[in-house]
């Protein structure tokens, strides 16, 4: 049998498996906690990035269509819904050291948003971006659905913000912590509160794996700058008609 | 646990019901988020079981977006279609927003409110 007819005959049967896709991300993961593990857990190399890049890898290797992975994958993908309901458990543990921050909450806002939305514009221009594509990177660093609607608004492309989003939230994951212990940010709510601005529910997963403190501020970034984004570039396409 | 579920579940029920009513541009998850911390402000905190059951998946929560992550790898279409410049400037937009968030951050803490010592952390680093 052909090497390529027997892979031919697993995309076949991974679309008619609802289940499969689901145990096969369960048990790669499960092999990438394991192998992270033996490497001496090196920050640049998450499990869940290593398990992204092996499944994707395998995909490409089998000729299998994304889609009919993410559909049978999907259970994992409903499971964000409930998961970010429960983010208001580390929010209210961690109230009072947010009280306590508020005024530098309000400041890193403005800054953060600010500096988004700055370098996802500037990048545009700099790497000589089609408009409706640059529109669909300005509002990357917010949480998918919102940035979907933005860029909508903006005449971007919903298909391609969704991407730069997840890509965004990947990119933002992974290089945080290397990131922050060369520059010697060392406070878990800086730490946390950029990696939820800068890459949204993927930091904020991320970040509470660093602690609980540094989870409770990036959540926090990362609502405070959705609706900041929605605000700001609500104001300014009405201005600007 | 069942029912620590079945109420966070009804929050987010109630939070795509609240955004499919004043057509908000919001995933109905954040508003059920904003419902259940009303709740938890109500009552004194969240429940034990709803506290256990947080615990119990906080640790993995990067699995959770492993299916949608994965479209960012399978599609090499994207990156032969001349979207190469574009996965660029979101590798360094992210990395210079991250960078200048984070540094921004550090500084206003230390001119704000200097933390006391960074608490020991559990695994070596």
């Amino acid at each position: 049998m052909s090497g390529e007819g027997m892979i031919e005959r697993m995309g076949v049967f991974l679309e008619g498996q609802p289940m499969l896709g689901l145990v096969a991300t369960l048990a790669v993961y499960a092999g990438a906690v394991g192998l992270h593990r033996t490497l001496g857990a090196p920050t640049l190399m998450p499990p869940f990035a290593l398990a992204t890049l092996a499944i994707g890898l395998a995909l490409l290797a089998g000729g299998i269509e994304y889609r009919a992975y993410f559909e049978s994958a999907e259970p994992l993908h409903w499971a964000l819904g409930p998961v970010v309901v429960l983010l208001a458990v580390p929010l209210h543990r961690r109230l009072g050291d947010i009280r306590a921050a508020a005024g530098l909450v309000a400041m890193l806002l403005a800054f953060g948003c600010a500096v988004t939305l700055g370098v996802n514009l500037a990048v545009g221009r700099l790497f000589e971006i089609e408009p409706e594509v640059a529109s669909s990177l300005v509002a990357r660093s917010v949480t998918t659905p919102v940035a979907v609607g933005i860029s909508e608004m903006l005449g971007g492309l919903p298909g391609l913000t969704a991407l730069v989003v997840i890509a965004t939230g990947l990119v933002g994951s992974v290089v945080a912590e290397p990131l922050f212990r060369l520059m010697r940010v060392e406070d878990d709510r800086a730490r946390g509160f950029a990696m939820g601005v800068a890459a949204h529910a993927l930091g904020t997963a991320r970040a509470f794996q660093i602690s609980e403190t540094a989870g409770a501020f990036a959540s926090l970034g990362m609502i405070l700058n959705a609706l900041a984004t929605v605000a700001v570039l609500a104001v300014g396409v009405t201005v600007s008609g | 646990m069942l029912h620590a579920l079945a109420r966070i579940l009804v929050f987010q029920a109630l939070g795509d019901l609240v955004c499919a009513a004043f057509s908000l541009p919001l995933p109905g998850a954040a508003v059920g988020l904003a419902l259940a911390f009303g709740w938890f402000l109500a009552r004194g905190g969240p429940d034990a079981e709803t506290g256990r059951l947080f615990d119990g998946v906080v640790g993995h929560l990067p699995l959770l977006f492993v299916p949608a992550a994965v479209g960012v790898v399978a599609r090499p279409d994207l990156v032969a279609g001349g979207w190469l410049p574009v996965l660029v400037a979101v590798v360094a937009g992210t990395v210079v927003t991250l960078a200048l968030t984070a540094l921004a951050g550090a500084a206003l803490i230390r001119w704000l409110a200097p933390a006391p010592e960074p608490a020991p952390r559990g695994r070596t680093v």
